[in-house]
């Protein structure tokens, strides 16, 4: 997990982590409870939507690409594994089996791929907000112990992974490289080049343990440093979120946007049209934020 | 002065050694002082720094006291260690444990349990006074190598020290960074009163800000004393000789009457000016003839190469490499520098552009066969070793070219004076014994073009003048070196073309003797010096006093 991953300055980096934290527990309970594949269509563009603008050209090529693959199997194996569905599309019959694809099975992929490749872009995003210090400072009062732990090991899982790259690059001066040769080959050499890896990091992190108790670490009960503090912003928003919420949640319990029975999926629900506003709200409101944070701008 | 440290007839024995590293040592240090330890590799100057400060001792026996204040450094209590004796570790890589700035300088006073309140004033301070407000955000990660060391440094005076050890604290870092850092030392020892005990074999930046020299010699203390009488006694060392910095070392090479001696070029210039003394250039020795290897060719052809947060790190970049060359790459941190040899390597594939060695292009080459023509050493050699010990090392590559292994192997450990550490882990060598192994298994390969990365970072001055000389008879040989360093001392002494790397190109290589007298910023100490009476004047050696 890196830090400071989009501008500092703008509104949704800018929130307490506490805030930013509630909106993305709303966020994910919103990508879990609707199966209709015009409301999961909506929250999946509108995250896409989102990302565009916090995160580069270049990291939203990336993710959509990995992202869209992913969302692309997931279809395949529902139109290929799911054959119960009603509305035969088309079918093949090879002597008493048949092979059909479905509209159900169809709808249901799609719908399943939209909704996880929501999630993956939810957690992309919240990767980018909730960064290592906030989430340290939201563990630290509940678990302090986990929250240093969980610094301590992103640290080291950044240092494992630069030193790795360059291992990779470097071992190949000693004939270690893991493209050439047979399967047993380098098989053997990655086994080698994870024992230099081993080898290299413990003693590299015997090290910063040892210059960790030199700075004081374990001579007393930690404290921890508050660098975030609650401002007017967070109560506006955390209030703006909570009223989208619980209306689009009041609308799902009042059956919107949910079918229990997959053989009676539907391109669009009778009433799903009312819950496109507010779910279009909710993902937008941290835009709706950094238009009020640039109008307050001196 | 108040004594802050007392160390009384100390000795110290690692665990599974039989010899003592620290024999008898006595020694005071008082509150303000700047105490720099000299010694080559192995001398004990680490040792003895670390058992000033009880986290910091390694496993093995002591003998006699430490005293920090009276009180035997080990009764300190973490708390009180922890605030008032700072520790900056040689690689600035390995002290940082948080993900941003802030949060390192917050935590040697989270750990003593601060307040918010004045977590934020003393970072506050430290930030101001250190010049890091810009970077508080930023990921670690993200940092250069000397403002890594800088924070490091920071984090450690966030806790208002009385003394601050720092263990070759520029070591791995580039000349204008290392001054750049010394020069925030000296604001810190200078306005802060604080005092600085540091251990440094690159001398000719540190001295000037000392005002005392401690000399290890093969773990026993021979002076202790002023920095100028210091430098004589080291001139009189063979073994120390090589330590004296440039400048001092020409007062004492010509047996000028200079008292104290100066340490910058601007004192000696105006000590120069004041004497009047008057220097010729003296007869230059003929170049040795090097035997040339027919129909070779290695060259890199309209390189470029970005990495996906950068820009073109390597741009349209062209270089014809003449057979059994020495030619020197002359750059700032971050100039593409280490990505070139790389490139040149086959390590790495640029976007644009072919590297080709006897027409085949390198990185298509099989990895085995490219060895054989061709080595690499990186500035961190340990990232090629393989963790075994250092026969099993040498074996393991030498198997990688024909010829008798054993005679080969045996013949590495004898030219790389590794033979008393044959049957020890590489990993735990010294510094300087693992860039000799590195070397030696670069080597031992019998290349035709070797690729050094800063092939003299970290090492005593001994040890680079034996890595020197080592190159030198390989190239003389025939062996073609590329070589990326900042080093300019050793560039001017040993390379026969040197080339700056600049904008993501090369400028067009210069036979060496002729690139440093044209520069005026990137040469040698004694060009510097002398520049105004002989400009073709490189080293001590160069120039003859003119006696009437």
């Amino acid at each position: 997990m890196r830090v400071g991953i989009f501008d500092e300055l703008n509104f949704f980096s800018r929130l307490h982590p506490l805030t930013a934290t509630i909106y993305f527990v709303e966020l994910f309970v919103l990508l879990l409870v609707f199966n209709h594949l015009l409301v999961t269509g909506v929250l999946f563009v509108g995250l896409a939507v989102l990302c565009s603008w916090y995160f580069s050209r270049q990291k939203v090529w990336g993710t959509l690409k990995g992202v869209g693959s992913l969302m692309l199997m997931i279809f395949a194996f529902n139109v290929i594994l799911n054959q119960t569905g009603t509305k035969t599309l088309w079918s093949w019959q090879l002597g008493s089996w048949t092979f059909r694809i479905t509209q159900t099975a169809t709808l249901y992929g799609v719908t399943m791929a939209l909704s996880l490749g929501g999630m993956i872009l939810a957690f992309v995003l919240f990767n980018g907000v909730i960064t290592t210090p906030k989430l340290s400072y939201l563990l630290f009062p509940v678990v302090p112990r986990l929250a240093m732990l969980l610094t301590i090991s992103l640290r080291m899982v950044n240092l494992f992974t630069q030193k790795f790259r360059r291992l990779l690059m470097l071992q190949k001066t000693r004939n270690v490289v893991l493209n050439e040769g047979s399967w047993r080959e380098r098989l053997q050499k990655t086994g080698q080049l994870l024992r230099i890896l081993l080898i290299d990091s413990v003693s590299s992190a015997m090290e910063t343990a040892v210059l960790m108790e030199a700075r004081g670490f374990g001579a007393k009960k930690r404290s921890h440093y508050q660098t975030f503090r609650w401002q007017a912003m967070d109560g506006w928003f955390i209030v703006g979120s909570l009223v989208i919420f619980s209306l689009t949640m009041v609308f799902r319990f009042q059956g919107l946007g949910w079918t229990g029975d997959v053989t009676k999926f539907t391109i669009f629900g009778r009433h799903d049209g009312w819950l496109l506003l507010p779910l279009l709200a909710f993902v937008g409101l941290p835009l709706v934020g950094e238009g009020g944070y640039k109008l307050c701008e001196n | 002065m108040r004594e802050l440290i007392n160390c009384s007839n100390l000795s110290f024995t690692y665990a599974g050694q039989t010899q003592p590293t620290l024999v008898d040592i006595s020694l005071k240090i008082a509150a303000g002082e700047f105490v720099t330890i000299v010694g080559a590799t192995g001398s004990g100057k680490t040792t003895l720094l670390k058992q000033l400060k009880t986290e910091l001792k390694p496993a093995g026996e002591q003998r006699g006291d430490v005293l920090y204040q009276g009180t035997p450094v080990a009764d300190l209590t973490s708390n009180v260690s922890a605030q008032q004796l700072g520790y900056v570790a040689q690689d600035p890589q390995v002290q940082p444990i948080m993900a941003t700035v802030i949060e390192e300088l917050a935590f040697p006073l989270e750990n003593l349990g601060y307040s918010t309140a004045e977590m934020n004033s003393r970072i506050a301070e430290v930030s101001n006074f250190l010049g890091l407000n810009q970077f508080l955000h930023m990921p670690i990660q993200d940092l250069s190598g000397g403002q890594l060391q800088l924070v490091n440094l920071a984090s450690v005076l966030a806790l208002k020290p009385q003394v601050i050890l720092l263990d070759e604290p520029t070591a791995q870092l580039d000349p204008t960074t290392a001054q750049n850092f010394l020069n925030i030392l000296q604001q810190v020892h200078d306005e802060l009163a604080i005092t600085i005990i540091l251990t440094e074999h690159r001398l000719n930046r540190v001295l000037a800000l000392a005002n005392r020299l401690v000399l290890l010699e093969d773990g026993h203390l021979t002076y202790d004393g002023d920095v100028s009488t210091g430098l004589q006694r080291m001139q009189a060392a063979p073994k120390l000789q090589p330590f004296v910095p440039a400048v001092p070392q020409f007062f004492l090479a010509h047996h000028l009457d200079a008292a104290p001696l100066p340490l910058t070029v601007t004192a000696g210039r105006r000590l120069i000016t004041q004497r009047g003394w008057r220097f010729k250039a003296a007869p230059l020795a003929e170049p040795e003839s090097i035997a040339r290897p027919a129909n070779w060719h290695f060259e890199a052809q309209h390189v470029s190469l970005r990495y996906p947060t950068t820009g073109d790190i390597l741009h349209q970049l062209d270089l014809t490499v003449t057979p059994a060359s020495w030619l020197a790459i002359i750059g700032k941190n971050g100039s593409g520098k280490s990505t070139l040899l790389t490139v040149l390597a086959g390590l790495r594939k640029p976007q644009h552009g072919k590297v080709r060695l006897n027409h085949q292009i390198i990185w298509k080459m099989k990895n085995r066969d490219r060895l054989r023509q061709l080595s690499y050493l990186s500035q961190n050699p340990t990232e090629q070793f393989n963790g075994d010990t250092v026969t099993e090392e040498l074996t393991a590559q030498a198997k990688l070219a024909s010829g008798d292994v054993t005679e080969r192997v045996q013949k590495a450990l004898e030219t790389f004076q590794l033979q008393a550490v044959a049957e020890q882990n590489s990993f735990d060598l010294s510094g300087g014994q693992q860039q000799l192994l590195g070397l030696a298994l670069a080597l031992i390969t019998r290349p035709q073009v070797l690729l050094l990365d800063e092939p003299t970072k970290g090492l005593d001055p001994g040890t680079k003048l034996l890595v020197g000389r080592i190159l030198q008879e390989k190239h003389q040989a025939g062996l073609t070196l590329i070589m990326a360093s900042h080093d300019m001392d050793f560039c001017a002494e040993f390379a026969d073309t040197c080339t700056f790397m600049f904008n993501g190109c090369l400028t067009e290589p210069q036979p060496t003797r002729q690139f440093f007298t044209e520069n005026f910023l990137s040469t040698t100490a004694v060009n510097r010096l002398l520049r105004q009476q002989v400009p073709t004047a490189l080293f001590s050696q160069d120039v003859t006093q003119i006696t009437d």
